[in-house]
């Protein structure tokens, strides 16, 4: 080798050229793409990445809407207006054993509620839509699909938080709202973060936001029934400022969506010879939801008496709504999941009977019995119905709680009955179950209107339990 | 070795009584015990400077204790303590030579080791070409402290430093080789090529590569050509010849009993089922048709006993040992090295070959060359290919025999026999469906071996590209580019006579169900070739900076840089029916969506298509790092270490936070501080680190995963979330803590060093309980089963290594003595075990308190005395319910033996030599661990002819109780269970403690002069090698084999080996 340099050392220039060229490889390091890092390692692995898979989690019909273990059949247990047998009540197994005599202790040490899980299952898909739809970088008001199921995510959300905050979180009183527990409000997908019981009112006022946020991103009816519509936010809007005592509001939401459609069945035209007289999506429902429940299955729940005398003999919701069993009792058989499943979703008749109670509660009584009248005319048989008639606002509510309550049956709805009307309107309504000669009462505003959180949640996270 | 540790020397110092007042003289030594003249000496206190006399002697006036400061033109500098009266002999080494310091290698930069705080073990050329092992890792077994050689159930090796530090991730330590992390096979690497290997094993040394450090870096480098070295050329061959394999190493049952139990089950109507059978016509083997002739009145019960007697006389071993051959291996290697005054080379060529005992061969080539050149005063360019070229083809003699034993593979002249005992069909069957036409559809299994041809090439290309440009004094900016692309192509070309394709397309055979004659065969006759590609590229770049300060009483080194680093893997498989491999014509019009009827049993089956799906994985990394290490006076180290990793693996919260994995540590060189005059102690050092490396889980991912189902009832498509999304999925964290002592006594004739540490995992992967409310827990059908950063655990353990030199004159004899122990233990860990997989084995279960690999077994509670059963224990009763027995319902019933595997491992070599010959051999030995004897199972031997050799020690009659533990055999077997609980209780866990010596070997040095001839060349040795796997003890007393139970080990290997340089 000689002494041949490829670069004379005296040259400064070239020296320098090389040092920016050192320098610059350097910097290459640091001037990777951002999202360089942001690929998945194994191809085969599948990442929801594109609208439609996320409309797909949300559409997971099995998990969406999966008719076992639902918070429903947990709560409206604890109601009144139907009673089992001993023999019935002694065979039953896990949570609706205990949870018909109001026992403290509801899980019995299982692990994995399928009912608390489930419903948090339920609204994890829908956080990891929202999330992901987050990083699909499109204009947004270009892409009524990116609405769509970014409406379908909040409104799927608010409804199961609903659910959740009427079994677990403590019912709603304007006094202790911002101090009594809810449930945790995950709010992204992220299973890191930490569970976190919220207060009542940030429970409420987040529910409320999604339900107000889908709204404005929903089309006015969804594709089918199973797909959230901006009715469906409106009714749930109202159904929850009803309990949250804001009569106006509750009567605005009500409003708004009968404005979109008013359409409820007439029961002169459903067969009340079929087993289940009313049909799956049928022109009444707003969103089609249901629960399975063995405790309220024809064989078992037998109807309380003095609630099915309570009926007239042209009220038609007598013959389509109950049937008598063979072992001589009657049977719930009025879903409006037309089948053995029991409807939990939003129907027309709820949204009448929220918009009259609204308005007789702020003493528009004439407007609020107009309301109930149209609807009540169609459950009727055709002209046997007289118009109600009420001299007080007292009155007028009575008569709508009563024909409220023989409408909407085992919908879950009960319990939220229950609840608001003990702790708002000190309604003193006690519920009593008789098991083995040994009578067991629910007392209004009792703690036992709170289920208690399965136990594995509350030893994983530390959150506070509901003394029951 | 010695040698190296002598390099350690700097200075020797020896204390006088005959003490001078007011004076320290001495005398200056270089190498070869040589004095040296005009080395300038210099007291920093009282700022004296004097230089050495002609005879390297020298005198200081002194006036209390102060620091000497030697330094000499090409040697090492040094500084020392030094006190009135004190008489000095200094040796001096080198620089650039030979015998200089011992440099640990991080893969980023080079220290001199008494400059380092961390745990390294450098392993240099000398003890890396000691062993044959055609690959790097087999030769440093038994070698390198704290490594850990454990053999599976099929003698596989895994290897493992310090023992465990995860649980369900890659417990395989980092493999680097020229500073960047190795991606496939490290085989591939031709050990001839390598200059040093150097093992991190604590904090400090190995966080500088961060999340991939936590189990430990090996760091290997390879030779290179130096500036001004002038031209050297090395040849090596060697030839090594194994021993043939043992046919009778596993313990089983011998021919007589074999069909003894046969009979039995004959007699007893176990075969009538399959006797009956004209479905499937299964196979009956050779001893049941004769008992079926006999019964069926056919042949006498003379002639039937005739020929069963004759059967009875084989032993079908005998020919499996006619028929294996020696294992050959021959190994060449060249290499070509040096360098003008601007350059320098190094050339390597290397050719392995070995065919092992059923013939598999094994060839590899490798081509290495590396360049260095100066550009410019101050920019150097070096520039590196390595190629390799590994082909290994699978064995065509069949390596196992029928167990059947009575059943041969070829007869006496050795021609192949037809296989009876283990076809799929019965021979009076298979002799019909030949008579109408279908293939041959006997089974040949001697010839069967050589018709699949299995090979696997692998191509490993490494390009290195590297810029190191000098700044300013002491400044270095250096940068890096590594390409790597391996490519394996696997065939297999499975002949049209195997039996295999044989089979396949017989079986595919539509055949008119009237008449009988065959209409159409879908799978068209010719060989089938399964071909799968995979590809592994990686793209590494580095730039760093280096900043290295030295003056008089301080040394600061400090680096910092950035990397990026991509691997990606492709791959693929298909096959193609009808190969001709001459033509390479193929027929692949077949029809693979028709389900066919298949032949005999008539159950529909697609054809095979063969095609799996591409597999790609992508995996990046992108990383900042930095280290510094100053020492003060020579005495006092400290370093530091950090370094931050981002990654696709990682979840996208992960990769934002800046939280590095850091190391720090400090050293104490206490032979350099004045008040330290112990003679005899030539060196003792003190060495602490503290820090955390990283492990990865690649099968783990951040990202959501989901899958398709179909669509929902309303017609939709739905999909379900298969793995959550884990944005704060991170790497695990190792926190270890060093304590070492370096110590050189009784000038360096007993050096070593212990370390112990202690470490601590924290969010090691692990299958996570997660709260319900997060969603993703257990609903119904839907349990994703979840993988986060969820358990802990802890270790501790020892490193002693110790080197004697007993003698050290012309006859020379040197010790070396390894010695580990590592403990660990799971810390947390939330889900509870699956109580009969931990007992099996069959996955991992860690159990919160005890080690990840531990033995567990049932309770044993002896034979029953009148029927000889296994009995156990349930709560305080003794209890012959096999199935609660074997369910049990907490740990607190299994019996928790230790650990299984070894905690203490190491080694003790020898090397003896006398003039130019040297002797040395390695025995290693294993500890404290225990390990599951196989025994009889009687459920397998009615189901499937399993035989073992616990068979003829079990129990028979009431009193055998009192010598064995082997339960009677009934039939029929009364419960699967009843296997199940013998072959796990207490009884069949042994210790696995055993001392094995690994080799012998000889050398000699064949001088290089010849009674004053001219040289021919620099030097040369002869050496013969002799390797085994010889048991010298065990712990268990039924001479078992720990590391070898179902597989035999190698057997002793002969090596003739050359080793000429010029």
């Amino acid at each position: 080798m000689t002494n041949y340099y490829f670069c004379s050392s005296k040259n400064k220039v070239c020296n320098f050229k090389t040092a920016i060229l050192i320098v610059f490889g350097v910097f290459i390091l640091s001037g990777c793409k951002k999202n360089w890092l942001n690929v998945r390692n194994n191809k085969s692995v599948v990442i929801p990445s594109t609208i439609t898979d996320y409309q797909a989690l949300l559409d997971a019909y099995p998990i969406m809407h999966a008719n076992s273990y639902r918070l429903q059949d947990l709560i409206e247990i604890g109601t009144d207006g139907f009673s089992l047998s001993d023999v019935n009540w002694v065979a039953l197994t896990g949570f609706s054993k205990p949870a018909y005599i109001f026992d403290k202790d509801i899980w019995q040490g299982a692990k994995e509620v399928a009912a608390w899980n489930g419903t948090y299952k339920r609204i994890f898909l829908c956080n990891m839509a929202l999330d992901g739809l987050a990083q699909i970088n499109i204009n947004i008001n270009d892409s009524t699909e990116w609405k769509t199921t970014r409406g379908n995510a909040l409104f799927i959300r608010a409804h199961n938080y609903f659910w959740l905050m009427q079994a677990f979180g403590a019912p709603y009183h304007p006094e202790t709202a911002t101090q009594k527990l809810g449930v945790p409000m995950r709010l992204t997908s992220d299973i890191n973060e930490k569970s976190v019981r919220g207060t009542v009112k940030q429970c409420y006022d987040q529910i409320l936001r999604d339900a107000e946020e889908a709204l404005s991103l929903l089309p006015e009816n969804g594709i089918n029934l199973t797909r959230p519509s901006r009715q469906g936010c409106l009714a749930l809007k109202s159904r929850i400022l009803l309990m949250l005592d804001d009569l106006k509001g509750a009567e605005n939401a009500a409003l708004s969506a009968l404005n979109i459609n008013n359409a409820v069945l007439d029961y002169n035209s459903l067969n009340s010879s079929l087993t289940y007289p009313v049909t799956q999506y049928n022109i009444e429902t707003v969103y089609s939801d249901f629960y399975g429940s063995t405790v309220f299955a024809t064989s078992r729940c037998r109807v309380d008496s003095l609630l099915y005398n309570s009926y007239n003999q042209n009220d038609l919701r007598k013959s389509i709504y109950f049937k008598k069993q063979t072992a001589g009792h009657y049977s719930f058989n009025g879903s409006y999941n037309g089948n053995s499943n029991f409807f939990c979703g939003i129907a027309r008749d709820e949204i009448y009977f929220i918009l009259a109670e609204s308005l007789a509660r702020q003493g528009k009584t004439a407007e609020a019995l107009n309301y109930l009248n149209s609807l009540l005319v169609t459950r009727w048989k055709t002209g046997s119905y007289i118009n109600f008639q009420a001299s007080t606002k007292e009155e007028a509510i009575k008569i709508i709680l009563e024909e409220r309550r023989k409408s909407l049956l085992f919908r879950g709805l009960r319990w939220y009955d229950l609840r608001r009307l003990n702790s708002l309107y000190n309604a003193g309504i006690f519920v009593t179950h008789v098991v083995e000669g040994k009578t067991y009462t629910l007392e209004p505003n009792s703690t036992r209107y709170l289920m208690p959180i399965p136990d594995d949640i509350i030893s994983m996270t530390g959150m506070p339990q509901n003394q029951r | 070795m010695l040698k190296i540790l002598l390099a350690v020397a700097t200075a020797i110092a020896t204390l006088t009584l005959q003490a001078q007042p007011q004076n320290c003289s001495g005398q200056i030594i270089g190498i070869n015990q040589q004095p040296l003249a005009g080395v300038t000496l210099q007291l920093l206190k009282s700022k004296i400077t004097i230089t050495t006399r002609a005879d390297g002697k020298f005198n200081l006036p002194l006036t209390g204790a102060d620091t000497l400061w030697v330094t000499h033109v090409g040697y090492n500098s040094q500084h020392y303590a030094v006190q009135p009266g004190m008489v000095l002999t200094i040796s001096l080494m080198p620089k650039n030579s030979l015998m200089q310091e011992v440099v640990v290698n991080t893969g980023y930069q080079s220290l001199p080791r008494e400059r380092a705080t961390g745990s390294f073990v450098v392993i240099d050329k000398q003890t890396i070409n000691r062993p044959v092992a055609s690959d790097i890792i087999s030769r440093l077994d038994g070698n390198a402290g704290s490594l850990a050689f454990h053999a599976d159930k099929e003698g596989r090796m895994s290897i493992q430093i310090r023992g465990e530090s995860t649980i369900f991730s890659n417990a395989a330590p980092l493999i680097v080789v020229d500073d960047f992390p190795y991606e496939g096979d490290i085989n591939n690497l031709n050990p001839g090529d390598v200059e040093s290997v150097t093992l991190l094993r604590d904090a400090a040394a190995a966080s500088i590569w961060g999340a991939r450090a936590g189990n430990g870096v090996i760091v290997i480098k390879t030779k290179t050509g130096n500036i001004n070295k002038k031209i050297s050329v090395q040849l090596v061959a060697n030839t090594s010849i194994s021993r043939l394999p043992n046919p009778f190493y596993l313990p089983v049952m011998n021919t007589p009993d074999i069909i003894a139990i046969e009979t039995m089950l004959f007699n007893k109507g176990y075969y009538d089922a399959a006797i009956n059978n004209i479905t499937t016509y299964p196979s009956i083997t050779p001893v049941t048709e004769i008992l079926l002739a006999k019964r069926n009145g056919f042949l006498t019960e003379q002639d039937a006993a005739l020929r069963l007697d004759s059967l009875a006389a084989i032993d079908n071993r005998y020919d499996l040992k006619r028929i294996l051959q020696n294992a050959v291996t021959a190994r060449y290697a060249l290499n070509i090295s040096g360098g003008g005054n601007r350059h320098g080379f190094y050339f390597s060529a290397g050719y392995d070959k070995s065919s092992s005992s059923i013939k598999a061969i094994n060839e590899r080539t490798t081509l290495h060359y590396k360049h260095a050149i100066q550009l410019t005063k101050n920019l150097e360019f070096t520039s590196s290919i390595y190629y390799t070229l590994n082909k290994q083809a699978d064995g065509t003699l069949p390596g196992t025999t029928s167990k059947y034993l009575y059943q041969r593979l070829m007869d006496d002249a050795g021609n192949s026999v037809v296989n009876l005992a283990d076809a799929s069909y019965r021979q009076s069957f298979v002799e019909q469906a030949m008579a109408t036409g279908f293939l041959n559809w006997n089974l040949n299994s001697l010839e069967d071996a050589a018709l699949t041809n299995n090979i696997t090439m692998v191509t490993d290309t490494r390009i290195q590209a590297a810029l190191k440009y000098r700044l300013t004094e002491g400044f270095y900016l250096t940068t890096n580019y590594q390409y790597q692309l391996q490519n394996t192509d696997n065939k297999e070309l499975l002949s049209e006579q195997s039996y295999y394709v044989r089979n396949l397309i017989n079986s595919f055979t539509q055949v008119n169900a009237t008449t009988g004659v065959i209409t159409n065969r879908p799978i068209p006759t010719g060989a089938i070739l399964n071909r799968s590609l995979n590809n592994t590229a990686s793209h590494n770049i580095r730039g760093q900076l280096n900043y290295s300060y030295g003056k008089r009483f301080q040394q600061l080194t400090v680096i910092a840089g950035a990397e990026a680093r991509q691997v990606h893997g492709t791959g693929g498989r298909y096959r193609i029916y009808g190969y001709n491999n001459e033509l390479m014509l193929s027929n692949n019009s077949l029809d693979y969506v028709t389900s066919y009827r298949k032949y005999p049993s008539g159950a529909t089956e697609r054809i095979y298509n063969g095609i799996s799906p591409e597999s790609d994985l992508l995996d990046r990394f992108r990383s900042v790092y930095g280290n510094l290490a100053y020492t003060l006076y020579n005495k006092y180290t400290f370093s530091a270490s950090a370094r931050k990793d981002a990654s696709n693996l990682f979840g996208v919260k992960s990769n934002q936070r800046a939280i590095p994995l850091w190391s720090t540590g400090i050293k104490w060189q206490i032979h350099n501080e004045t008040f330290f005059n112990a003679n005899w102690i030539n060196e003792l050092s003190l060495r602490s680190t503290f820090g955390f490396n990283g492990n990865i889980n690649k099968s783990v991912t951040a990202f959501a995963t989901f899958i398709y189902q179909g669509n929902n009832i309303l017609g939709e498509p739905y999909a379900y979330i298969q793995s959550p999304p884990n944005p704060e999925l991170r790497w695990e964290k190792i926190r270890m803590l060093n304590i070492a002592i370096d110590f050189s006594l009784f000038k360096r004739n007993f050096t070593g060093s212990i370390e112990w540490y202690t470490k601590k995992g924290t969010d090691i992967f692990g299958y996570a309980g997660l709260d319900g409310s997060t969603g993703s827990g257990r609903l119904a059908s839907l349990s994703p089963s979840f993988q986060g950063n969820v358990a802990s655990m802890k270790g501790n353990g020892m490193d002693v290594q110790l080197n004697t030199m007993q003698f050290n004159s012309l006859f020379k004899w040197h010790t070396q003595f390894l010695f580990s122990y590592t403990g660990d233990a799971v810390t947390k860990y939330e889900r509870m075990p699956d109580l009969l997989n931990l007992v099996n084995a069959a996955s991992i279960q860690p159990v919160t308190g005890r080690p990840v690999y531990g033995i567990y077994s049932f309770a044993w509670a002896g034979l029953d005395p009148q029927t000889g059963d296994p009995q156990g224990w349930v709560q305080k009763d003794i209890s012959k319910d096999y199935t609660r027995l074997i369910n049990v319902q907490s740990i607190d019933e299994l019996v928790f033996h230790g650990p299984a595997k070894a905690t203490v491992t190491g080694s003790v070599r020898n090397n003896l030599s006398y003039k130019n010959f040297s002797f040395s051999f390695n025995i290693s030995y294993k500890s404290g661990y225990y390990f599951w004897l196989n025994s009889i199972h009687y459920g397998q031997l009615f189901a499937n002819l399993e035989t073992h050799s616990d068979y003829y020690a079990r129990w028979q009659q009431p009193g055998d109780e009192k010598y064995t533990n082997i339960p009677s055999m009934i039939y029929p077997n009364p419960s699967a269970s009843r296997d199940g609980f013998y072959g796990y209780s207490e009884i069949n866990v042994t210790k696995g403690d055993h001392i094995r010596l690994r080799d012998l070997q000889l050398n000699w040095q064949v001088p290089a002069n010849f009674k004053n001839k001219k040289k021919i060349y620099e030097r040369c040795s002869l050496s013969v090698i002799y390797n085994t796997n010889f048991l010298i003890w065990k712990a268990n007393k039924k001479g078992v084999d720990p590391d070898y139970q179902t597989v035999s080990p190698q057997t002793g290997t002969f090596t003739v080996g050359l080793n000429i340089e010029f």
